[in-house]
């Protein structure tokens, strides 16, 4: 992996060591500048009260100028929270995941806002399209088109 | 130049606003866009542009184009952030500035990458190892005997085999090793050698064994061998002297050289007084050959002021040479017995050129006498400029007639106060007069307006006969000395008047 990508994360990584991660956010394991796990829990009123979810960050080598691939890890018994914008196999449709990625965003900053995403959801309901994706989806959300209709959670 | 950030690290904590939010390390070449005013490393921003042609912190459109410099604060600060140097991990434990790092680098640092220094090979070396590589396998030296080029390594060896080597003598044709060849040059009589005489001028060259049989009873030169020796040495002595002569010379040159500069800045330091022919006028040190010199001035023989112009001139400041000590004299005694020199008169050409040129005042120059009888010499003289005589002398005379003009600048002084007290006292005395006819006109005017007032209200003063008039008519004359006429009779329009101004009284009054 180069330089600049491992600099960042690690630089991330230490700030996230020093200064804790926000309430409801925690890290599961970060043992290389490849693949880093955290937990997302919805603090407050909301409709996932008391549920935790893991979310997993795959990091390129053009990272943060290419986005990381986020999804919801939905292995070794976790589970995809239920929601219109995640799809059962884990993989999220969020513009900030794709075109609108900014490189001055960092793994907190995606997780805080995929936070506020489960938050402010009104109906535990799966994506429309959720099967026929599921049943095609590739590994990599990345290499998913999404189309970004919703914007109103 | 170190441009990546990747190779830097800063020894100190950085402000978190020196950071790009890009790569969250402290800018490099940093750039600030036109239109939002967010700064970036331009690498950074630049790689960004690949993912969207955004700013990536508002997500406005940007493009190349819109990124100008950071502001020179801002790049100031990042470049002067200390940072360890690159070869930390192999031991430099330097730190400097980051925009010094590269000249650390380049230039100093041990651990640097520097090519070959002998540029034998393409090898590049940390520069702590540059004294001690070898370049082993490119460096190639000469055998001193063949002449053949062979790696640093094997030269020995070459060397001892190279010694044995039978070569061909290229006189004799004998064959014999190459180390006895030297000793075998020196004797082979087949070797061509010039005459021992060739130094002389004996152009013989032929081999060795004729040298002795034949050239030599025949070398003309041999016969005169010991003249050319006698001659040799005393050459070697004449070279020996003249380089000793040459030397003098040299050491005479650069004295002469030097007393010239001395005596060019004192030729330039005397100015006019310079005498090329080392001729001073013979008038300059007549003092002890002068008995009236001693004499005090009011006893000179009044044939010094007869004597001619050039005389009398050239004898005042000889004079004041030998009256130099007594100073407190006043000059003026001595003006008084020399006659005025004016320019109109014909003593000397350049002298009078030269005086019309440096007179500080005219000849004629008197002192006004505007209010005269103060006791005072009545003409102070103030002798031309001299430059007839030496600087001394000259510097004597320009002393005596400051002193002169001191002497005369006072007594001006003094009359001009004297001046001045007596117009004081006289305008005094005109201030008073006219003062005291200024207070009889008032007197008169008073008496005026006082009957006047007295016409005006002679009614009312005979009505309230007790205070006269005083008070009321607002004269505030409560010290009585003006004369109150009351016995003006009222003009004969006055009821007529009254009638007219119904004010009354009080508007009538008329305030002086």
């Amino acid at each position: 992996m180069a330089s600049i990508a491992s600099r960042r994360l690690a630089k991330e990584l230490s700030e996230i060591k020093s200064e804790g991660c926000p309430v409801g956010i925690n890290l599961v394991k970060a043992d290389d500048f490849s693949t880093w796990w955290f937990t997302i829990e919805v603090m407050g009123e909301s409709l996932y009260q008391s549920e935790a979810y893991t979310l997993q960050f795959r990091f390129d080598a053009q990272y943060p100028i290419s986005s990381p691939a986020v999804q919801f890890v939905v292995t070794d018994g976790r589970e995809s929270p239920v929601h219109p914008h995640v799809y059962s196999n884990g993989h999220i449709c969020a513009s900030i995941l794709g075109n609108e990625w900014s490189p001055v965003l960092s793994v907190i900053a995606v997780c805080v806002t995929l936070q506020s995403m489960l938050a402010s959801c009104k109906k535990k309901e799966r994506p429309v399209d959720n099967d026929r994706y599921v049943r095609n989806a590739p590994d990599n959300p990345k290499k998913t088109q999404f189309e970004y209709h919703d914007d109103r959670v | 130049m170190i441009r990546h950030n990747m190779l830097f690290n800063y020894v100190l904590e950085v402000n978190s606003n020196l950071l790009c939010c890009i790569c969250r390390m402290p800018f490099v070449d940093p750039v600030t866009t036109r239109t939002c005013s967010h700064t970036f490393c331009r690498d950074c921003l630049v790689q960004a542009f690949d993912h969207a042609r955004q700013c990536p912190v508002d997500r406005s459109a940007l493009s190349v184009d819109d990124l100008l410099p950071a502001n020179s604060i801002i790049r100031s600060l990042v470049d002067e952030l200390v940072v360890e140097c690159i070869h930390r991990s192999s031991g430099c434990t330097y730190t400097c500035q980051r925009q010094l790092l590269t000249a650390h680098v380049m230039n100093a640092c041990p651990f640097g990458r520097v090519p070959c220094p002998k540029g034998e090979c393409s090898e590049n070396l940390a520069r702590i190892d540059t004294e001690s590589h070898s370049c082993g396998v490119h460096t190639l030296a000469p055998c001193d005997l063949c002449g053949a080029k062979f790696q640093l390594d094997d030269l020995p060896k070459h060397l001892s085999k190279c010694n044995e080597t039978f070569v061909t003598c290229e006189f004799c044709t004998l064959e014999l090793p190459r180390c006895d060849l030297p000793e075998h040059n020196a004797a082979c009589p087949e070797a061509r050698i010039q005459c021992p005489q060739a130094p002389n001028g004996c152009g013989w060259t032929g081999p060795r064994a004729t040298l002795v049989s034949a050239h030599t009873p025949s070398c003309p030169y041999e016969a005169i061998k010991g003249f050319f020796a006698l001659n040799t040495t005393k050459f070697a002595r004449l070279a020996e002297e003249n380089l000793i002569l040459r030397h003098r010379i040299d050491t005479l040159e650069s004295a002469f050289q030097t007393n010239k500069r001395e005596l060019q800045s004192a030729k330039a330091a005397l100015g006019p007084w310079y005498r090329s022919d080392g001729v001073y006028p013979s008038s300059v040190f007549p003092g002890s050959t002068l008995p009236s010199a001693d004499l005090p001035p009011e006893l000179q023989p009044a044939s010094a002021s007869s004597s001619s112009n050039t005389q009398s001139h050239a004898r005042r400041f000889s004079l004041r040479v030998n009256d130099a000590p007594n100073e407190a004299s006043p000059p003026q005694d001595f003006a008084a017995y020399f006659p005025p020199v004016s320019h109109e008169e014909p003593y000397n050409d350049r002298a009078l050129n030269q005086a019309a040129r440096r007179r500080t005042l005219p000849a004629g120059w008197e002192p006004p006498t505007l209010f005269g009888g103060v006791g005072t010499p009545q003409h102070t003289q103030v002798a031309p400029l001299n430059l007839s005589t030496t600087l001394e002398g000259a510097l004597d005379g320009v002393r005596e007639s400051v002193v002169a003009l001191g002497g005369a600048v006072d007594s001006l002084g003094r009359r001009s106060d004297i001046a001045l007290t007596n117009e004081t006292l006289r305008l005094n005395e005109e201030i008073m007069s006219l003062r005291a006819n200024v207070h009889g006109l008032r007197m008169q005017v008073h008496t005026i307006m006082m009957d006047r007032n007295a016409q005006v209200t002679g009614r009312s003063a005979e009505v309230q006969n007790f205070n006269a008039g005083a008070g009321i008519l607002g004269m505030g004359s409560s010290d009585g000395t003006w004369p109150l006429p009351m016995h003006a009779p009222p003009p004969r329009g006055f009821y007529g008047y009254q009638a007219m101004s119904p004010g009354g009284l009080g508007q009538s009054t008329t305030k002086l």
